[in-house]
Parts: structure tokens; sequence; C-alpha cells
């Protein structure tokens, strides 16, 4: 079950095209990694999904109904480019925030002085924005997104800006939110992250989506049979002798008789290879390298980008 | 509809508890006081009061006092002109006035130290000769001054110019000479009063927006209300401001102004002597009938300010007051909305310069031929100009106050149902640019790119 399906989107501003017959969808209860270099397209398919323009071409669904402005409270929503009011005092600056989400005063007040106490903000309920560091403001953006308790959760790069403290808070907080069902739209450059919380990934490269998937699979797909053995020996060791031409040793590194040796093999041969190895050395460790979604995501767009020039 | 009501009260709440608005209202109107008072208080206080030595030696001049002007006092001596001239040097006295005696022209001479306060040579002159003309009057034709000028001012107040104006049908009607003028004030003042109240809200409008673009906070807003309802609800709520102020200028103005009338009633009434000489008429009052030529060389005050009241009754100002609102509201929110939108299109201040251009034109074009208008309030100019929407707030108002021989009531009309349509569009505009500029960052706008963006679906 999705809870929010974008069927073929096109967007173009003049000659410019945003995008490009675009699908996403994201399951329920997911946290989905929407990638892509700058300008490729993600803000214009986040802003689509969020009801804020509309597309040239292609329909999006939430709960399986047509998107209109009244699911727009059901989502909540941290853009890129986020701000507050500078002059304005931090606790009303969240009410005001709180109440165009539909939310009562006092239920606004209630939810508000929850999280504050979470966030550990309450003292600067009556300061203005101006006073607060980037990171407090960080929070209370962060805050009234999640204030009205949406279903689902658009990230736009919620982790920029903030120190490394505060970006485990944060992503503690995202989990804690897919944990009690919400399914989430995690849109970033940082790849680390996006292996730590998503279950999905699609990427986006030029307005046309290039990839998509559950990120093990994907993984999977673009793995390169990469095994990395750590192994001890006394005497000196010669991999190259050991081995045959079906293994190509990519690097082998030894701290006095500690090994590490990174060698790519053929499909569904580690078996031979640990046959090989056992007779002559001690294994410590033996494991699959997969590439990195740094790694994929760069040999993707440069690919497609090779391929267009 | 509730979001905007949120925004709204948000907008005005957060303008009104500011400092600069609490400074800009409170002396808004002190301002305006000092504008209109100084003048006033200038020429009545201004006057140093100046103590003149009088050696009247012709006996002519016995009562230069007088009990309208107690700028300056006068004292008669007995002493000499050679000891009065030694209690000069040594600063005795301020100033000596020597009248000798002269059978042929009656005349004196000023004698002072340092010159005197602005216009003393003239005023001393000036009480020289109603002083003369009062002995003339008792001793020739045995009547006071302050009698005859009751009776002339009771025998004139009855005459009136009239002014007979036709139009191309034959038709005439009629008006007071004095009454263009005041007509041609109040339309002035209307007009200005519109075109700085546009600028100064508007300009307030802008400010807000570019404030929430920069700050990137309509980002967070925009994911939860439209772009229109965001435009809408600041541009009501600045009105709201806008109308605060100006209620409390209004309040304050008025109150100001009771209280200085009070306080210092000489400021306002030009004369009040009159009416308490008006008591004791002489008995030979009705038989006294003063020759014409006499009469031509008395001016009164008083009836300019009988034909003002009169210019001003002939005023339409139930019209007047609801068009000036009505014309206020809507060239407020016509130019409102524009303002907006260059606000929401560009990213910093520097760059609306060259949008406002365009937009401020109309409004200073109407103002600057606002003269043309005023003098030909009936004429194609005046016609045109008060038709088009962008310009019609001012040329509109500075029209009406001439009444119906310069605007005819379909013209109101259709200006009235242009301005709608003028604000309507304007507002569609507006919101075009609006959703699509809110959510730009980083690129220099062109007019293409604003032409696009109005094309655009959404």
């Amino acid at each position: 079950m999705n809870i929010i399906e974008a069927h073929n989107i096109s967007k173009n501003y003049g000659n410019f095209t945003a995008l490009d017959n675009v699908s996403i969808s994201v399951k329920k209860g997911h946290i989905l990694g929407l990638l892509g270099p700058n300008g490729a397209g993600k803000t214009t398919l986040i802003r689509i999904m969020n009801h804020i323009i509309a597309p040239d071409k292609g329909e999006v669904f939430f709960s399986g109904e047509k998107l209109t402005q009244k699911h727009v409270y059901q989502i909540g929503y941290l853009p890129e480019e986020r701000g507050l009011y500078k002059k304005m005092k931090v606790g009303e600056q969240a009410i005001y925030l709180a109440r165009l989400k539909g939310i009562h005063r006092n239920e606004a007040i209630k939810r508000l002085r929850y999280w504050f106490d979470k966030f550990a903000i309450t003292p600067w309920w009556n300061r203005k924005v101006e006073e607060l560091s980037k990171g407090m403001q960080q929070k209370v953006q962060f805050i009234v997104t999640v204030i009205h308790e949406p279903a689902f959760y658009i990230f736009d790069e919620p982790f920029s800006g903030f120190d490394p403290i505060n970006v485990n808070l944060l992503k503690n907080e995202i989990l804690d939110l897919k944990k009690q069902g919400a399914s989430i739209i995690f849109s970033t450059h940082n790849m680390a992250s996006v292996e730590e919380l998503c279950d999905d990934i699609v990427l986006i490269n030029k307005a046309e989506k290039i990839l998509e998937g559950n990120i093990k699979t994907i993984k999977n797909q673009f793995k390169e049979n990469l095994f990395q053995v750590q192994f001890q020996s006394a005497n000196p060791v010669d991999l190259t002798g050991l081995l045959t031409e079906n293994f190509d040793i990519q690097s082998i590194e030894n701290n006095e008789d500690e090994y590490t040796a990174l060698i790519k093999i053929q499909a569904n041969t580690q078996n031979d290879l640990l046959n090989a190895l056992i007779p002559h050395v001690n294994i410590k460790s033996f494991q699959e390298i997969f590439p990195s979604m740094n790694d994929i995501f760069i040999s993707q767009v440069n690919k497609i980008n090779l391929k267009n020039n | 509809m509730n979001k905007i009501l949120i925004i709204i009260r948000r907008e005005y709440f957060e303008a009104v508890k500011k400092k600069s608005f609490i400074i800009m209202t409170i002396l808004g109107p002190l301002l305006m006081a000092i504008l209109v008072l100084t003048p006033a208080l200038l020429v009545k206080y201004a006057k140093d009061d100046t103590t003149i030595t009088v050696l009247d030696e012709s006996h002519l001049f016995s009562n230069l006092n007088s009990p309208n002007d107690k700028s300056i006092h006068y004292v008669y001596s007995n002493k000499s002109l050679s000891e009065l001239k030694n209690d000069l040097l040594s600063k005795e006295i301020e100033a000596l006035l020597y009248i000798p005696y002269n059978s042929v022209t009656p005349g004196g001479m000023l004698y002072t130290t340092s010159s005197l306060g602005r216009g003393v040579t003239s005023n001393v002159l000036a009480s020289m000769k109603r002083n003369l003309s009062n002995e003339i009057l008792l001793n020739e034709f045995n009547i006071s001054q302050d009698s005859l000028n009751i009776y002339i001012e009771n025998q004139t107040n009855k005459i009136m110019l009239g002014q007979t104006f036709i139009n191309k049908n034959g038709e005439e009607s009629h008006k007071e000479s004095y009454h263009k003028d005041v007509q041609l004030a109040i339309g002035f003042i209307s007009g200005i009063l519109i075109y700085i109240f546009i600028f100064m809200y508007c300009s307030m409008v802008l400010r807000n927006v570019l404030e929430e673009k920069t700050n990137r906070i309509v980002e967070i807003i925009t994911s939860s209300v439209k772009p229109i309802q965001l435009m809408i609800g600041k541009i009501v709520g600045v009105a709201f401001i806008g109308l605060t102020q100006l209620l409390i200028w209004i309040v304050s103005l008025v109150i100001l102004l009771g209280v200085v009338q009070v306080s210092f009633p000489t400021v306002f009434s030009n004369d009040n002597t009159n009416i308490a000489v008006t008591e004791n008429l002489p008995d030979d009052y009705y038989q006294y009938k003063p020759s014409n030529s006499q009469i031509a060389e008395i001016q009164d005050s008083n009836i300019m300010d009988n034909e003002f009241v009169a210019a001003l009754a002939n005023i339409n100002f139930t019209q007047l007051i609801l068009m000036f609102l009505f014309f206020f509201i809507t060239g407020y929110f016509l130019y409102a909305s524009l303002y907006a939108a260059i606000g929401g299109a560009v990213d910093n201040n520097a760059d609306t310069q060259q949008f406002m251009l365009p937009i401020t034109l109309p409004l200073l074009l109407a103002f600057i031929v606002s003269q043309y208008i005023a003098e030909n309030p009936g004429g194609s100019i005046a016609f045109w100009f008060s038709i088009i929407p962008l310009t019609s707030p001012i040329a509109m108002l500075i029209r009406l106050p001439f009444g119906i021989e310069a605007v005819q009531s379909w013209e109101i009309i259709l200006s009235c149902s242009l301005m709608l349509i003028g604000c309507m569009v304007a507002v569609w505009i507006a919101a075009k640019i609006y959703r699509t500029g809110i959510l730009m960052y980083g690129k220099k706008i062109t007019y293409k790119d604003l032409w696009k963006w109005i094309k655009y679906n959404q």
C-alpha cells in the first residue's frame, strides 16, 4: 500500500524541463530517499507532491485519492530553504505556523510545550527568533513540521546547518516517526544518512528518474563481487602465488602479521577463495563489500551525463 | 478563509506592536500639527514686545496704543528730545518716536540703537495712520472708527458676487466666485492624502513580502497555505494597519486641535474685539451714511470667512468622503497587489527598482497633471485620468469637489466600475507573479520572466 503516488509527472518552465515523466511512490511506513544532484528536479517534484505547484502532465494520488489542498494538512513538509520571522517571538511564531496547519490555538500550545521540552528550548519561548542559534531555529522548524502529526512527511535536506549532536537528535526523531507508522520522503545529498535511514531510494538526474528500488536490492544489483579478507600469518604471504587467475587481487595491506586484502571474484566463488586461503593463513574475517550509495550515485550520474554528451 | 484571517491577524498585531509603528503614529499628528500651527504661532508670538517712547509735539497722535496689536507699547513722555536721545543711548528706553509739530504734513522720526523686530516700522506707521484717521473721524464726522467698522460691515456683508457657468448645452449654473479655491484646496488635499497613503502602505506590503521571501519563511508557510491566501492576507492586514493609523491620527488631530483652540484662542480667531464693541452702538449709528469711497477703502476679513463657509457648505461631503474611502481602499488594493507581486518576484531591495518605476509612474503622472485637472475639471485630460484605474484615485478626487458641472454621475459610475475591474485584474496578475516568484531564488528577474509567470497555469 502506498501513501503517495506520483504518476508520470512532467513540469516545464518555459524551455527548461524540470521533470520529465517521473513516477515515484512511497510505501506506507517506509522512508524513501529522494536523491539527485543539484538542479535535478527534486524540489520541483517535492513541491508538486505538496500541492504548492501543479504539474504540466501527470497526477498525484494521496492515500488513493487525487491530491487536493485538503491533503496538504496530512503532510509534514520541511523545506530545504527555510526560515522564520526574525523579529517575532519563538512561541508565538510556532503557534502561528501550527494554526496555519489547522490546529486550534490551545491544542497547538499543548503540543508545542511538549516538543519544546523535548528539545530543551522551552526557555526560548518568549525570545525573538533572531536571538536563537541556527541549530535552535532548525529545531523550531522541525517542530512546526511535525506539530500536526501527519501520516506523511517530506524532509528536504533536513540536516543542513545542524551540528553533529543535533543531527543525531533529528535522526532519532525521524526514526521515531517511522516507528510510529509514518511514511517519509527524505531528500538529501548526505549519502551516509541515506544508508542509515532509507528503505528505498529514487535517483533523479536532469529531470529524469534513472534508478529506483529497495536500497538492499540496489546494492546487490551494483555489487562487484568484491570481498574483504582479513587474516593473520606468521610468515610473509604471497597471495598471487596462492590464488588462481579467477581471483583478482585489488589491494593488500599488512600491519606486522595482520593482513587485509580486497579481492574481486567470479560470481558465487567465495567458497573457492576461502578453500584456497584456509590451508595457508588464519582467517580473521571475511565479508562482501557492497558499493556505498555514494559510489552508486556518482557512477550512475556520470554514466548518464557521459551518454548524453 | 480561516487561514487568511490568521495571516491578517499576525500581520496586523506584529506591525502594531512594533516600535516604528508606535513612533510613526505618535509623530505623525505631531508633525502635522507642527506644520499647521508653526506659521500661525510664528506670526502671533514671534514678535517681541517693543516699548516705544513717544515725544508728540504735534498733539495729533495721542492714542497710538492699539487694542488689537499688543506687540508694540507706546509710552508718552514730556522730556526734551535731547534728554530722550541720551536715555536711548544709555538704554533706558528701547526706541524713540519723535513727532514734531508740522502744519502741512504730519510725520515722525523713529530713533533706535539697534534694529527692532520685523515690521516694527510699518507697524508704527500703521498705528499713526489709524490714530490720525480716528482723530479725523471723531473731529470732522463725530463717529468712532469702531462704530464705523460695524456699520460698514453690516451694510457690506449683504454684497455677493455671483458667477454663472454656461455649459455646452446652454445650461446655466451658479457658483460663488470664491468656491473654486476651496474646491481646489479640498481636491488637492484629498489627492495628496491618497497619494501619500497608497505609497506609504504599499511600501509596507512590499517590505513585508520581501522580508518573508529573504527569510525563506515563505517556504514553510506555503506548505500549509496557498500563496494567494498569503498575499491577500498580507494586503488586507496592512490595510487594517493603515486604517488603524489613520483613525488614530484623525482622532488625535481633532483632540489636539481642540486643545490648542482652548489654550490659545487667539491662534484661530483673527479679531474678537468687534464682538465686544457691538454692545455700545452709538446713538447716531443709523443716521450716519459714509461715502462710497470710504466703504471701498475698508477691508473686512469677515466677508472672506463667510464665503469660505458658504463654499464648504456647497461641497457634497458625504459623496466626497465615500468616494475618498472607495478610492483609498481600491487604489490601495490595486497598487498593493502590484507591489506584492514585485516583492515576490525579486530577491532583494535593490532589484525592486527596475519594476517600481512603471508602477509608480501612473500615480506620479496623475499627481503631476493634477494642476491641469484642477484648472479644467471638466476637460478631456481630467476625464481620461479619472477613468483609467491606475490614475483615477487621484484624478477623480481632484475633480469631485467641483461638483456636477465637472463630473457627471455616469463618469463617477464608470470610474468606480473600472477601478473595481482594475483591482481584480491587478490582484489576478499579482497572484500569478507572486506564487511563482516567492519560490524562486538567485535569479535576476526580467519582464520576460514576469510575462511567462503570468501565462503559467499554476
